[in-house]
């Protein structure tokens, strides 16, 4: 009864009929439904008759309302409707009017209702998504999981589709199971909801990122304040002297072993096997980096042992070479060798030392620290 | 005098007569009150006016699905709608008796 059947009313009647439902506005839901049910039909029947506009036929919409509202025993309406606000409303009618006269709008509406089905889908699916984003932390996009598993995620939101799209394609059969201001409403809600899933979707972190804060952070090597690599440690007694297999360990006794694997100028740092073996704190290591040659061949260089300034200046650092000695050919060793001649001017002793001997460990010595008496 | 503030009394009465010749739709009601002589009737007056008697339950609606033309829901009266009608007139009747017994006597003392 309702549905234009034939030929859609003309901008005539929708905007005289939309003006008249602006005056009942205050008109609860179930019964403005009731009486404007033939409106469309009544305002067609009349312009179909020809002759004059249909605010003159039937007077001004607002007064049709009034007289509709007042036959029909109905509450006058509300007293904050006031005349400046009905002024106001007019004056918006007015230029809505215009503007839905305008060929453009006209394309625009007819084309609108072929992206109904989108909408189906999308208010279906977009409150899920705003959900899983609110109360579930929205880590499973695009199939919200709503905290449960994906597979029943997935169930739910292709049932809520699916109950979607059938409600739309019934009110589109029967447009009178559609209550226009509950429509708006739910409409209005989803809209918003759908807004919430576009902010959840852009928020949207790279999966792999999820759950670590810091994802490129590598685990923490030694390092300088300034940032220079700490890639070996040369331990010294008080008196200068050079101490071989030093174990260290920090404030809980766990070993301390994680030495830069890259020196400050790029090269890597392998830490070579000695013998007998000894564990990963001992320090000194004995090392080799790989460095190019001017050919830019890679080549392993075992660099000198000990600081390149002597910590005490009792320190015998004659004749020690501080620098990286430019080996000549022979003495490059490609790739891992087991350790080999120690190098000229390394202080390196295949060590009967203290590593040797059982160190205070943190076995030994349960503590905040390893219980070496500080030197003075 | 306008006649569309004594319509307003009356409304009710016109159209649970015209109905009670014959089921009609809301601008068939309004059509036949027009041709009836009653040619100031508000269109609105009369869609609100049958929307209140079916609230009260004084009419029966169906709807006429139409080939050519919107469905139509038809209004027609049932019991109740007769009874109002029936005594509706009478009111009517005794009313009307009065007035045009008032106006005859003050012709009579104007003569």
């Amino acid at each position: 009864m309702t549905a234009p059947q034939q030929a859609e009313p003309d901008v005539e009647v929708r905007a005289y009929a939309r003006q008249v439902r602006t005056a009942l506005a205050d008109v609860p839901s179930e019964r403005l439904a009731e009486l404007l049910e033939d409106l469309e039909e009544h305002l067609v029947e009349v312009a179909a008759e020809g002759g004059e506009p249909l605010a003159l036929r039937l007077g001004p919409p607002a007064e049709y309302a009034a007289e509709l509202r007042r036959a029909a025993g109905l509450a006058e309406p509300a007293e904050h409707a006031t005349p400046a606000d009905a002024s106001w409303n007019a004056g918006l009618a007015a230029h809505l009017d215009r503007l839905t006269a305008t060929p453009q709008y006209a394309a625009v509406r007819d084309f609108l209702p072929e992206l109904r089905p989108a909408w189906w889908v999308l208010r279906a699916w977009a409150p899920l998504v705003a959900v899983d984003a609110v109360f579930f932390g929205g880590t499973s996009f695009p199939v919200p999981s709503l905290g449960l598993s994906p597979l029943v995620g997935l169930v739910v939101t292709g049932a809520v589709i699916a109950w979607s799209v059938r409600r739309g394609l019934r009110v589109r059969q029967d447009p009178d199971l559609a209550d226009p201001r509950l429509a708006l409403v739910v409409n209005g809600a989803l809209a918003v909801a759908t807004l919430v899933a576009l902010v959840a979707v852009a928020d949207q972190p790279e999966p792999a990122m999820a759950y670590s804060p810091y994802p490129d952070q590598p685990a923490a090597e030694l390092a300088h304040e300034d940032g220079t690599a700490i890639t070996n440690i040369h331990p010294y007694s008080s008196t200068g002297e050079p101490l071989e297999g030093v174990l260290l360990y920090d404030q809980d006794g766990r070993p301390i072993d994680n030495l830069a694997t890259y020196t400050a100028e790029g090269g890597e740092v392998q830490r070579l096997d000695q013998d007998p073996p000894a564990p990963a704190n001992a320090f000194p290591q004995e090392q080799q980096v790989l460095t190019f040659d001017d050919r830019g061949n890679p080549v392993w260089v075992r660099p000198n042992t000990g600081p390149s300034a002597s910590p005490s200046p009792s320190a015998p650092a004659g004749e020690r070479v501080p620098e990286v000695e430019p080996l000549p050919g022979s003495d490059v060793e490609p790739v891992p060798g087991p350790a080999a001649e120690p190098l000229p001017g390394a202080d390196v002793e295949p060590l009967p030392g203290p590593v040797g001997e059982p160190l205070p460990g943190p076995d030994v010595e349960p503590g905040p620290g390893p219980a070496v008496e500080p030197t003075p | 005098m306008d006649t569309t503030q004594l319509l307003k009394g009356v409304l009710d009465l016109a159209v649970l007569a015209v109905l009670d010749d014959e089921d009609g739709y809301g601008y068939d009601v309004v059509r036949r009150l027009r041709a009836a002589g009653l040619d100031d009737v508000a269109d609105a007056s009369v869609y609100g006016t049958l929307r209140r008697l079916f609230a009260a339950g004084h009419l029966t609606s169906y709807v006429v699905p139409s080939v050519e033309g919107p469905h139509r829901k038809y209004y027609g009266l049932n019991a109740s709608g007769r009874a109002e009608l029936e005594g509706s007139a009478k009111t009517w009747s005794g009313f009307a008796d009065t007035m045009a017994a008032l106006l005859a006597a003050r012709k009579e003392v104007a003569a």
